[in-house]
Formats: structure tokens, sequence, C-alpha cells
């Protein structure tokens, strides 16, 4: 992706309005190699006790989100994971003032979510994104541009840099009717940081787009966090998210499993991983003797070296079998795998709750008390 | 009023728009063959056609533009984009509105140039003035409807919106009727009052007899409706506001 790192402005204290076109010339150049940046202190978005319920039918309520607690610190990239209808959308838009809560509160940049003061910091790309079918992408970014307030020159400096970002400057003209979901979604990201925010919220960035177009989005999220922002999104896809943020929380139906720093919520695990090429037959089928699983893709052999199993012994295997090694180590286990364990750990907790007939109706803090949950599954192959 | 703006450039692209625009002129254009069926009264029927054509073709493009506008916006999530920028709802609201306004008077407009260049080529070159009060009272009676369509579709569907507001239309246009029909026991005249009461009366508006007969026009004839339109239009938002202020998307 070309890189316009001076489009991003950093983010102000002050919510000015012709303030924020400042932008630095100093902000690192690559995605998230760079130095990461103090994580700030203090808190952009807030929700305490969150709770919504729809109204489904008459009587009939549900509840879609469970009195959710909630803290993203300023600087960070925050996730919130979750399958379908666990209440992600629900949480946004609580937090944009588009729904009002049941129980509890949110506060966006220290303000309650309708406030006008607080709009004028934050871009809000939706799921889908949908707009005006008669415009085209610059038409588009420069309506959003002129519902923010900028006018004349301004407007139309801001509109072409943030179409350089997303990659959209060649394509301006094209009616939005017939824009690829793609492209519509990169012109939902311009509309979005067209105010230059110091947060940005986003619901399934990287829905509906193709490999590069994702790895794209995701880039530009990092740089939008180097550059000061704060950057909520959602996904129920929890590759897409791994790689970029800092903190994530899992929800389901509603409510919140686990909650932390990413690194602290996927957890090492007791398995050994070896990938090598170019390893004679004979050191193969020893490979596989001492794995709990094995197989070869695209010439290399995947190995994951069984717990009882001495792993230095794999690795001189590999040697004699004058192999080549490409990997070696301890895997981290995914997040899909983290997620599976909060959902079960979860359904346990539940379980023993109605037995108990207790109605206490608490969430599980994976973060804090999930060790035999992990004791328990760790042998679950996947 | 950036959203006005886009409402009013959406509004305009749409075909149905465009088609009635065509019908209008047709048949404003078509009375001049058709005066022929009423011989002594061509200029009579010129008018009378006229002036009915920009009313109705314009009400029933208010209505088709009303009842989607707002509705259309919260099922496609546009919305959300929108009330996520420091932009109110009541300004939201009243973008929409101004917009739809724009768009219907627009062809209103194009609709009574037709008919003033048609009566001006018949009556060799005259021109009416009472007939630039009628377009202008029509107009008021334009922006009244659309303040209700706007305060429907706050609330309900495209297709509740349209339901209503062709009743309003019928109602409204048959106010006197109402007031004046005999009530056979309480309920049904409570029923006839409550209507004509809530309902409008579109029937202030029209001009067309006096212009018919050559009578003269009162000044209250024209102030008397406006003041009545422009409050009742302010009401209307009034509540629009209200409603869709408490409204989740
Ligand atoms: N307007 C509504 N009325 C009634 N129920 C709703 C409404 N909006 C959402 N829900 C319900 O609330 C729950 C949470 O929905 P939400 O949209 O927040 O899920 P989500 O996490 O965003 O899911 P997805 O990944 O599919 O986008 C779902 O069970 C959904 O059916
Ligand atoms: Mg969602």
């Amino acid at each position: 992706m070309r890189v316009y790192p001076e489009v991003i402005g950093v983010a102000s204290e002050s919510s000015g309005g012709t303030d924020t076109l400042e932008r630095p010339d100093n902000l690192p150049q690559d995605g998230g190699q760079g130095p990461v940046p103090v994580v700030g202190t203090d808190t952009v978005i807030e929700c305490r006790g969150l709770t919504k319920r729809y109204r489904v039918a008459l009587g009939y309520e549900i509840e879609a989100l469970s009195s959710l607690d909630l803290q993203v610190k300023r600087g960070e990239i925050f996730a919130i994971v979750g399958p379908n209808g666990s209440g992600k959308t629900t949480t946004l838009k609580l937090l944009l003032g588009l729904i009002f809560p049941s129980e509890g509160d949110a506060f966006i940049l220290g303000e309650p979510p309708r406030s006008r003061r607080a709009k004028r910091r934050i871009g809000f790309v939706p799921e889908g994104p949908f707009f005006y079918q008669h415009m085209n992408g610059e038409e588009v970014v420069r309506f959003y541009g002129r519902l923010c307030g900028l006018r004349g020159r301004d407007l139309r400096a801001r509109t072409d840099e943030l179409l350089k970002l997303v990659g959209m400057s060649k394509r301006r003209d094209v009616v939005m009717s017939q824009c690829s979901k793609g492209m519509v979604q990169r012109i939902g990201l311009a509309s979005a940081l067209v105010n230059d925010p110091d947060v940005v919220l986003m619901d399934e960035p990287t829905s509906g787009l193709d490999p590069i177009g994702a790895h794209e989005i995701k880039e530009l999220t990092v740089r939008l966090r180097d550059a000061g922002k704060t950057v909520l999104l959602c996904s129920h896809l929890l590759e897409q998210v791994e790689e970029v943020c800092d903190r994530i929380a899992i929800l389901h139906r509603g409510s919140r499993l686990a909650y932390g720093p990413i690194d602290e919520i996927l957890q090492i695990t007791d398995q050994t991983e070896l990938v090598a090429i170019n390893v004679s037959e004979d050191a193969a089928r020893q490979l596989a003797a001492m794995s709990s699983e094995s197989h070869t893709r695209a010439g290399e052999l995947h190995c994951m070296i069984k717990e009882d199993a001495d792993p230095f012994q794999a690795l001189d295997v590999v040697r004699q079998g004058g192999g080549e090694l490409l990997r070696f180590g301890r895997v981290r286990e995914s997040l899909e795998d983290a997620f599976i364990r909060a959902v079960t750990a979860s359904a346990r907790e539940d379980a023993a709750i109605s037995t108990d007939a207790a109605d206490t109706g608490g969430t599980a803090d994976m973060t804090g008390g999930s060790d035999e949950a992990t004791a328990e599954e760790g042998g679950e192959e996947a | 009023m950036t959203i006005g703006y886009a409402t009013f450039g959406e509004a305009i692209r749409r075909r149905i728009l465009v088609i009635f625009l065509l019908f209008a002129i047709v048949s404003i254009v078509g009375s001049q063959i058709f005066k022929a069926f009423s011989p002594g009264e061509e200029e009579k029927f010129v008018v009378d056609l006229g002036l009915n054509s920009i009313k109705w073709f314009s009400i029933l493009i208010a209505i088709l533009l009303g009842a989607v506008m707002i509705p259309q916006e919260i099922e496609r999530k546009t919305l959300h984009t929108v009330l996520a920028k420091p932009v109110g709802r009541g300004q939201f609201i009243l973008g929409k509105f101004v917009g739809t306004c724009l768009a219907v008077l627009f062809n209103a407009s194009l609709m009574a140039i037709a008919f003033f260049v048609v009566y001006a080529i018949q009556q060799k070159g005259g021109f009416d003035v009472s007939l630039l009060y009628q377009f202008a009272l029509t107009c008021m009676e334009l922006i009244l409807f659309i303040s209700i369509v706007v305060f429907l579709s706050t609330f309900s569907s495209t297709v509740f919106v349209l339901v209503v507001s062709f009743c309003v239309v019928v109602l409204g246009s048959t106010a006197t009727f109402w007031k004046n029909i005999p009530a056979e026991n309480e309920i049904s005249g409570l029923l006839f009052l409550g209507v004509s009461a809530l309902a409008p009366n579109f029937e202030i508006f029209d001009l067309s007899r006096p212009i018919l007969t050559g009578a003269a026009i009162a000044p209250d004839m024209i102030t008397y409706p406006l003041v009545y339109g422009f409050m009742y239009t302010s009401i209307m938002l009034l509540l629009s506001f209200v409603i869709f202020n408490e409204r989740q998307f």
C-alpha cells in the first residue's frame, strides 16, 4: 500500500475545528514495526455496567448486552471480538448515541455519547457502509467533510489527502452505486477520518474485503494508532484483529468473557511446533512418530512434537536427516482457541450456577481465573 | 444545510420525478388541444387544468419523495454515519425537510413556467397576477404537506406514510364536506369534528373560483392561508423533532 503518513494528523488535545488539519512530519514510516508508543493512561472510552435490552415482541425482551464494563485507553487499538449476535454492533451504537442504554453509562472522550462536542472528535465506519448512491467517492467524502464544518480549500485538500490515503484517488469519480465492496469500505474509512478524529470506531472493517484489502486496512489501523489515535474495532474474525490490536474484549451473548492485553489472553501452549524442509524420508518418518500431528505442505514438513517427547531430540533428527530448520518453538494459542476456551469455561460456569440455583449472573473474567480451564482443555487437538 | 442540499440532489435524480414532471407538462400543453371540447370556455379550461396539474402532480411527487426520504435513510443506515458526525437529530430532520421542499418546489416551478408560457401564448402575451398568487399558495400548501409527510416518516415505514399521507390529502381537500356533514349521533359528530380539527384544510389554498369567475381576490384570502400553513408546518416539524430525538436506530 502506498504510504502517506503525513496525512494523519496527530491527535490534538484541543477539540478546535481549524487546528485539526495540522500534521506532523515525524511519523513512523512502517506498519507495526516502529516503536510502540507509550499507551496513555487516560481513558478515552468507558462503559460502566452497560446493558441493552431490545424489545422484540410484546412483553418479550432480549438482552443484547449485559452489564459491560470496558475502558479503552488513549492511543491503543482495542478490539471487541465475538461471534455473530454477541452485541458488538450494539456496543458501538450505544457509544454513538444511536440507541440508548437500558442500564449503565457510556462515555466517549469524557462526554455522554450524544454530545456534539465529542462527535467532532469521533470517526465511525459502520459495518458494510452505505452511502448516497448518486454521489461519487469524492462527493461522499466532501459531504461528510461539510457535515463536520469543513469548507472550501481546507475541504478540498483534506478530501484529496484522504482519497490518496485509502488508495481511491484514481477512482474518485466512480459513482457509489458502481463501487465494489472494497471501494465502498475505503470511502467509508475516508469519510470517517475526514474530521481528523481522535477516536476511530470501526465495525467489521475488513469484512467483505480480499486479503490485500484487509491487510491494507489493518496497516492503516496501525498507522492511525501510531499517529496517536485511539481505535476501537469490532470483528467476529479473530485472526483479523490479533495481529494489530493491543487489548481485546471477548463478547459472547452480550457478556464479557475475557478482557485484557492480547498476549495475556493468548496463552502459550505446551506444544512445540517444528517446521523443516529437505528432510530425508527416514527422518520424516522418525519425526512423525514423535509428533501428535504432522503433515507436509508445499514441501514443508510441519510437526507438533508430542508433550512427552524431547523437542531437542527432534532437532537432532532434522540435522541428521540433512534437513533445514525453518521454525521451531512453543506456539501461542490463536485467538480462536482462546475464544473457544473462554466460551466453554463460561458454559461450564453457567451449568454450575444453575445447579447451585444461585443467581449471581456474573461474567467470567478470563484473565483472572482461567488456569484450570486451560489445564483441562490443553490436550484439545487443533 | 449540507443535508438539505444532498437530499435535493438525490431527489431530483429520481426517475419517477422526471416522469411526473413530463406528465404534468404534457397535460398543461395538451390543454391547448383539449380546450376544443369545451367551446366558449377555452380560457377557463386551460387555467383550470393547468393549475390542477401543477398541484396534483406536485402532491404526488411530494408523497413519493417524502415517504422514502427518511425511512430509507434509516433502513440503509446512512443515518448512522451522518449522526456519528457532529450533526444534531433536529438538524437532520430539518435538512431532509428543506431538501424535499426544494426538490418539490423546483419541479412545481418548472410546471408553473410551462403553464405560464402556455397561458401567455393563448392570451397573446397576456398575464394574470392572480395566477402567481395561486402558485404561491400552492407552494405553501406543498410545504405544509411535506411537513406532514416528514412527521409521519419519523416514526413509521414507507408504506404507512404512503397510505396515511394519501388519506390526509383526501381529508384535507374535502375539509368543508366533513365539517358540514350532518352528524347522525354524538359519536360520529365528535369523530367528524376531530378529523376536521386535526387534518389540514387544503381548501383554503384554492383560489380557482375567484380566478375563474374573475372576482377580486381579497388580501386575507392570501395572508390567512400563508399564516395557517406556516403555523401548521412549524407544529409538524416540532413534533417531528421531539419524536425523532427519542428514536433508536
Ligand atoms: N434493533 C434490534 N431489535 C431487536 N434485537 C436486536 C436489534 N439489534 C440487534 N438485536 C439483537 O441483539 C443481539 C446483538 O446484536 P449485535 O448486532 O450487537 O451483534 P453483533 O455482535 O454485531 O453481531 P454480528 O457479528 O453479526 O454483526 C442479536 O441477538 C440481535 O438479534
Ligand atoms: Mg455487528
